[in-house]
């Protein structure tokens, strides 16, 4: 037990001695997080701030004069004080070749062609004889697609109405009926539905966070001494070799949950930020309505310990067997992406995982997290995927003890 | 009992392809070290002398238990070095070239870092670092970091590291190699103390001024095999020379032929 705690403290000193291990490690994560979510939210906010002072530079031929005076009238809601629609009357189809370019080019927002006669084909009404209105637009320009947007959803929707209250009278005649108009028709629990959400991204970022964290301070701590030839100092002294092993994978998890905590600290930091950009407190609303219970609480605890013990157990027995700290960072990519994999496969699971499933390393876990979030898991689904993913953990540090013992693998020999 | 026991050891390394290209063989196995056997005892500097791979260092580490032994055996202190490899590794203090001090800590406390490793106490470890430092002069740089030491200055630490637990059995490999004459004065002058403390001290080198004056009995070890053994008397009479280095090739040319 001395020899684990003194090799852990060992590890932890070599770390946060090492301002310029702690900087890159705990702090700019944090820095980077905020700062990369802030510019993010200031970049969206002018962009869509900007589409919205915006005022589209609209083209429109044989526009009905009733809707041109609408269009002409510079007021919003009766307010004046600033224009609030560029439109400009196209006399000659000789202009639309140019107009259409123009689009092209983003110079000109929307063109609108309204058949001939419009009004007329309205107003006398045969069987089968719809008039089409024509826009054309350039949905890759901001300004052109909200432009559309504006005038086909808006604008032209409410003509339209007015136009045919005028030929049926009362509009509610012709609806027939509504759906959910007052009715709300969501019944769900809501802890479960964010809990949903959280569920299908947590396992994947769990992964990132957790095993990016450990990576290359296993390397380091693993591969990097043999190298270096300080291992062998420490294998001449007469701890055990489980000692020192389990000292560094201890000092290991510390700094992969270190990690992931710092991660999870600045995204929180900056998810007023995110919310804001996804929408008004979006981000926000989804932590909110996330209440864990004690119980779950407790569950998802064991199930991350028992997730850092195990990824920290495979960087280290990769570590083990490497020769050089280069070979390690090669082995350790496809280890990463198969792991990574393994929790994305979950985010797109919609069937429910067979008791069975709870057995499969790495991939159990993240069914365990996701299932404890949406509370869809049993107790012993709980335990077996508790217990196998611990197992599995002791199984990989017997191996890298084995490692450790093999003069083969620690000196070459 | 002797303190160390050494019965046809040999040992055989497995090379890999790699390996094979690069000592230019077709032979997948290397004999490092081709049935060796000595004893040596309390109160003495036991030396294994001979060139570049002759096998010396692989002895070394096998009494050290970081190699195991393809066949024969060793006892350290009546501790089998595989069976009881923990008890041996508390018994002696050994250091080799290839084996390092963490260049991000201070020699101070590395040296607390391994008297715990070794369960010594921490006022034991007190003093024993004053001692140590005091005598190679390690004081003045113990709180820098290995990396910003000289090699000799390094040497130093790591010596002073190795005997942290005051080991009954010293095994230095090589023990004055890339240090300044003074600084090598003062590990060979150790040594000697050790020796008169009753420390059973074992040290390689392929320097013969240095085995000549420092070491009681000598091993001369060749092409992994064990050659000639005895005190200088005695290996000066057997080759009937009249220096060690004479003695030496005297050796050499009689038992390196098929290696030629």
């Amino acid at each position: 037990m001395r020899g684990i705690t003194t090799i852990l403290q060992k590890e932890l000193k070599r770390v946060f001695q090492d301002k310029k291990l702690v900087m890159s490690l705990f702090v700019l994560p944090v820095v980077l997080i905020i700062a990369i979510y802030g510019i993010m939210f200031v970049m969206a906010k002018n962009a869509s701030d900007d589409v919205a002072a915006h005022i589209s530079k609209v083209y429109i031929q044989n526009a009905p004069e009733e809707l041109m005076d609408v269009l002409r009238d510079n007021s919003y809601n009766g307010d004046v004080t600033q224009n609030v629609r560029d439109v400009t009357e196209v006399t000659d189809d000789s202009e639309i070749d140019s107009i259409k370019e123009q689009i092209l080019t983003g110079d000109i927002d929307l063109l609108i062609i309204f058949p001939d006669n419009f009004k007329e084909s309205v107003e006398n009404y045969k069987e089968g004889d719809i008039p089409e209105i024509m826009t054309y637009y350039n949905p890759s320009e901001e300004y052109s697609a909200a432009a559309r947007e504006e005038y086909v959803d808006y604008i032209l929707e409410n003509y339209r109405e007015e136009l045919l209250e005028q030929r049926v009278g009362d509009l509610s005649y012709i609806t027939v009926f509504t759906v959910d108009s007052t009715n709300n028709a969501v019944i769900q629990d809501n802890d479960k539905a964010s809990g949903k959400i959280i569920g299908m991204m947590l396992p994947y970022f769990i992964t990132i966070m957790l095993f990016a964290g450990a990576m290359s301070m296993g390397v380091d701590m693993i591969t990097g001494e043999k190298e270096r030839g300080t291992m062998a100092t420490m294998l001449l002294t007469p701890i055990k070799r489980s000692d020192i092993v389990l000292g560094k994978i201890f000092a290991l998890m510390i700094f992969s949950l270190l990690s992931a905590a710092t991660y999870i600290i600045s995204m929180i930091a900056a998810m007023p930020l995110m919310g804001n950009s996804m929408g008004e407190g979006a981000g926000a609303d989804l932590l909110k309505n996330v209440s864990l219970t004690l119980g779950q609480f407790g569950e998802l605890a064991i199930i991350l310990f028992g997730t850092v013990f195990l990824y920290v157990a495979i960087i280290s027995l990769v570590s083990v067997i490497a020769k050089t700290s280069k070979e390690a960072q090669t082995y350790m990519s496809p280890v990463y992406i198969a792991v990574m994999f393994i929790g994305l496969i979950t985010m797109m699971q919609t069937k429910d995982a067979k008791t069975i499933e709870y057995a499969i390393p790495v991939y159990n876990i993240s069914v365990a997290l996701k299932n404890i979030f949406t509370r869809d898991i049993t107790t012993s689904q709980f335990v077996i995927s508790a217990v196998t993913t611990y197992a599995y953990s002791g199984i990989l540090v017997y191996f890298i003890t084995r490692a450790f013992n093999s003069e083969k693998t620690m000196f070459n020999a | 009992m002797a303190m160390i026991e050494i019965n046809n050891l040999t040992k055989i390394y497995k090379l890999s392809k790699k390996q094979m290209q690069a000592a230019k063989t077709k032979k997948n196995m290397k004999t490092a070290v081709d049935n060796v056997s000595l004893s040596a005892e309390n109160g003495e500097i036991f030396g294994l002398l001979g060139p570049n791979g002759a096998g010396k260092t692989t002895t070394l580490r096998c009494i050290s238990t970081l190699l195991t032994p393809t066949s024969g055996d060793i006892s350290v202190a009546g501790y089998d070095t595989v069976k009881n490899a923990e008890m041996v590794r508390s018994k002696i203090g050994f250091l080799t070239n290839e084996i390092k001090l963490d260049p991000h800590f201070s020699p101070k406390y590395l040296f607390n870092f391994f008297g715990r490793l070794h369960g010594v106490d921490d006022d034991v470890i007190d003093s024993r670092r004053q001692e140590l430092f005091d005598y190679f002069g390690i004081r003045e740089f113990e709180d820098k970091k290995i990396e910003e030491l000289s090699t000799g200055m390094k040497q130093k630490a790591a010596i002073a590291v190795s005997l942290v637990h005051d080991p009954q059995i010293v095994i230095f490999d090589e023990p004055t190699s890339g240090l300044d004459i003074i600084t090598a004065r003062s590990v060979t002058d150790y040594l000697k103390k050790l020796k008169e403390q009753g420390k059973l001290v074992i040290i390689s080198t392929h320097i013969m001024s240095e085995a000549e004056k420092l070491c009681d009995r000598i091993a001369v070890i060749i092409g992994g095999q064990k050659v000639c053994e005895g005190t200088l008397k005695e290996i000066l009479q057997s080759t009937d020379t009249k220096d060690l280095e004479d003695a030496f090739f005297e050796l050499y040319k009689n038992n390196s032929k098929e290696d030629m």
